[in-house]
């Protein structure tokens, strides 16, 4: 096992000054941090999570310039009222990608693309949650290695 | 106040591409240290 203090999910955008104006007023995602290059170009920002936002570069693209697929999604944990974040986002113009929705481990959560097709999926817990449905297993490799 | 971290970092792929950054802090700096040090301009807000 390696020895980390965190992890941040970097996402490539071909505009992030608009993606930071835009996620603050869709998503309700505060910037915490933008470093601009000497020509007041953006180089790098954090938004709440913290979440890395950075320009699209050769071989780090933007789902749009992808033609809208994405092969990774942030997960958001809200503290309270997830049912007002996802009609605050569906009535500012966010694309729901997958309804509210209850799962079996007790949180509810929803998925939304922001302006240029990155996967944001925000849940809340709700319940200590139940097993899981027929046919599914649950494993936590990590604390099995532990106890061995 | 916020404070940035002047990191030593690698980026590897994947196996399918995903891009892995690996970072360690070499030094803590606050952000006029930091504007200092690299010529970039660091904010807090839009």
């Amino acid at each position: 096992m390696v020895n980390t203090t965190g992890t941040t999910l970097e996402l490539h955008y071909r505009d992030p000054e608009a993606a930071l104006r835009w996620l603050e007023a869709v998503f309700g995602l505060e910037t915490e941090m933008m470093v601009s290059d000497p020509e007041g170009k953006l180089a790098f920002a954090r938004v709440q999570g913290p979440v890395g936002i950075v320009a699209e570069a050769p071989g780090r693209p933007s789902p749009a310039s992808l033609g809208g697929a994405s092969t990774q999604t942030v997960d958001v944990t809200l503290s309270d009222d997830l049912d007002a974040h996802y009609r605050r986002a569906l009535q500012a113009g966010a694309r729901i990608v997958i309804e509210p929705r209850q799962e079996f481990y007790g949180a509810t959560n929803y998925v939304a693309a922001d302006l240029e097709g990155h996967l944001w999926c925000f849940s809340q817990r709700v319940s200590e949650g139940g097993p899981p449905p027929d046919g599914w297993s649950v494993r936590f490799p990590a604390r099995e290695k532990a106890a061995r | 106040m916020t404070l940035i971290d002047l990191e030593q970092v690698f980026l590897a792929l994947s196996p399918d591409g995903h891009i892995w950054t690996f970072a360690m802090t070499v030094e803590t700096l606050t952000p006029a240290q930091w504007d200092k040090a690299s010529g970039l301009t660091t904010r807090t807000r839009l």
